[in-house]
């Protein structure tokens, strides 16, 4: 299901808006908030970011152009399912991976997620 | 004379909504304080500007003591832990609830060694940062807890998560401290210069095929996302979010990836070191 929200998103980019379409039990992404939350958690310190202006961040790869990715951290295909997996536990997938656990909810985890897709 | 005096009357208008602007933007607070919402380009330039100069002026008394001494660093690292930890994380680990809310975002430290010397890092520790939320330690501090916290964060430099992981078990023990490392081991930055060439490197790059899967400045290579772009990567902090990125690191990753990180799709292509510590230069020599 993820999966289709991952094309609506990219069909429809910033003007998202067709909860109709999806699932009652699931949050609608927003793309907006998911931007604030990206600046809020500093991923901007670690991560060239587009659209994201922060401390110049060279501790983890560039997520410019992040939905054309194949893969998360060389382990996981790119998908949005994933990768809200990696951002919720990355010590799931690489036990002593430099990224953080930052304790983000799985709601924030969607928008933050949609907003990196959406770049 | 009509004309002066419209030129005048249009004059005083203008000086008027000015300064009446003005008020509005200090008095009436259109100026967004939030926190939550980032600077815009201008600010944080001019903001940047203004840090790195002060501070370098400041800092440029100072002389900093014997650094490389194991009892210091880790002395260093144990006060860091308990003050600053909360604020900037570690290698693998995440700022507390406290340090999520501010901004400017409080940078990790494991870069600050290449911006600041060891002077000017115990400067901003004494001393902090004015409306930046960076407190100043100087007043419940020894000027030895500042040179022990500046010898530790000009470390920080060379840590991956795992041996940070490893110096906090042994902050507790002292025969496990006996073992580590703590002062930085070489990290081939003199043989990188001595011994590799970075043109040959160049066109290594690209007969082993590294830029089909890696955007990679100064060589084409299009549409490639198998693995993620090494843009910058002379400043970037860490190979495959595993190690500290230096020359002896990086040739390693390059030669055998799944020794640094199991598991990777990153494929062993059968690099010869000489050919590895080639492509390392040039890779090393990217600030785009
Ligand atoms: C303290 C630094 C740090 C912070 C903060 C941080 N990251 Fe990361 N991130 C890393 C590192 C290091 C890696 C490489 C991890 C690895 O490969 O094991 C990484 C990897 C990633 C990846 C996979 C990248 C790739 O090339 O495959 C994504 C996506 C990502 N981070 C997103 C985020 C988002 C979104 C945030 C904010 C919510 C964030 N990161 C905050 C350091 C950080
Ligand atoms: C309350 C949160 C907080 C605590 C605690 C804190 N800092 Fe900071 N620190 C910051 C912020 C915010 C900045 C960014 C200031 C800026 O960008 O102007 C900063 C900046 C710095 C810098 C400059 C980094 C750079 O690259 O520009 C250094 C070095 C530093 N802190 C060291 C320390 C040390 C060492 C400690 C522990 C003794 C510590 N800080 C504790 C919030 C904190
Ligand atoms: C089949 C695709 C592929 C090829 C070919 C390839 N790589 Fe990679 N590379 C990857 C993947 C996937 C990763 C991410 C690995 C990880 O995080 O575990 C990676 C990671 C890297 C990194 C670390 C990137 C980072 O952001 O931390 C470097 C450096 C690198 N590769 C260099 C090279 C070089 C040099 C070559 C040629 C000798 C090469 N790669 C060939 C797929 C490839």
């Amino acid at each position: 299901m993820y999966v289709k929200i991952l094309i609506i998103i990219l069909s429809v980019g910033c003007q998202f808006k067709q909860p109709d379409v999806l699932d009652e039990k699931i949050k609608v992404p927003d793309i907006k908030r998911g931007k604030t939350l990206v600046f809020a958690y500093g991923c901007g310190v670690c991560h060239t970011i587009s659209g994201i202006r922060d401390y110049p961040g060279a501790i983890g790869p560039p997520l410019t152009d992040w939905a054309k990715r194949k893969y998360i951290a060389g382990k996981l295909p790119n998908r949005m399912s994933e990768l809200i997996l990696w951002l919720k536990n990355p010590q799931a997938f690489e036990k002593n991976s430099a990224m953080p656990n930052l304790g983000i909810s799985q709601d924030e985890a969607i928008d933050i997620a949609a907003y990196l897709y959406s770049q | 004379m009509k004309t002066r005096y419209a030129i005048i009357l249009a004059f005083l208008v203008s000086a008027f909504l000015a300064g009446a602007a003005g008020a509005m933007f200090i008095d009436v607070g259109i100026y967004d304080l939030a926190a939550i919402r980032p600077h815009n380009e201008v600010e944080r330039k001019i903001i940047m500007f203004l840090k790195t100069n002060s501070i370098q002026y400041h800092a440029r008394d100072l002389k900093a003591p014997g650094m490389n001494d194991p009892k210091r660093i880790r002395r260093g690292m144990k006060l860091f832990h308990k003050q600053c930890q909360v604020c900037h994380g570690a290698p693998g680990q995440d700022r507390d609830i406290v340090g999520v809310g501010l901004n400017p975002n409080p940078p990790p430290l494991v870069k600050a060694s290449e911006h600041w010397s060891a002077e000017e890092i115990a400067w901003i520790i004494e001393n902090g940062i004015k409306m930046a939320g960076m407190p100043a330690f100087g007043l419940g501090q020894s000027e030895q807890d500042i040179w022990d916290l500046s010898a530790f964060v000009t470390r920080l430099n060379t840590l991956s998560p795992e041996e940070y992981k490893h110096m906090l078990l042994a902050l507790q023990d002292d025969a496990l401290a006996e073992e580590l490392q703590w002062v930085a081991p070489e990290q081939g930055w003199k043989k990188l210069k001595q011994v590799s060439n970075r043109k040959r490197g160049k066109r290594l790059l690209k007969r082993f095929g590294c830029t089909g899967c890696h955007i990679i400045p100064g060589i084409r290579s299009l549409n490639s996302y198998g693995g993620p772009p090494l843009t910058n990567w002379k400043k970037r902090h860490f190979i495959a979010g595993s190690v500290a990125n230096n020359p002896i690191n990086l040739v390693q990753w390059i030669r055998f990836p799944e020794t640094i990180n199991k598991g990777t799709m990153m494929p062993n292509l059968n690099v010869s070191e000489r050919d590895a510590w080639d492509m390392a230069n040039y890779l090393l020599s990217i600030e785009e």
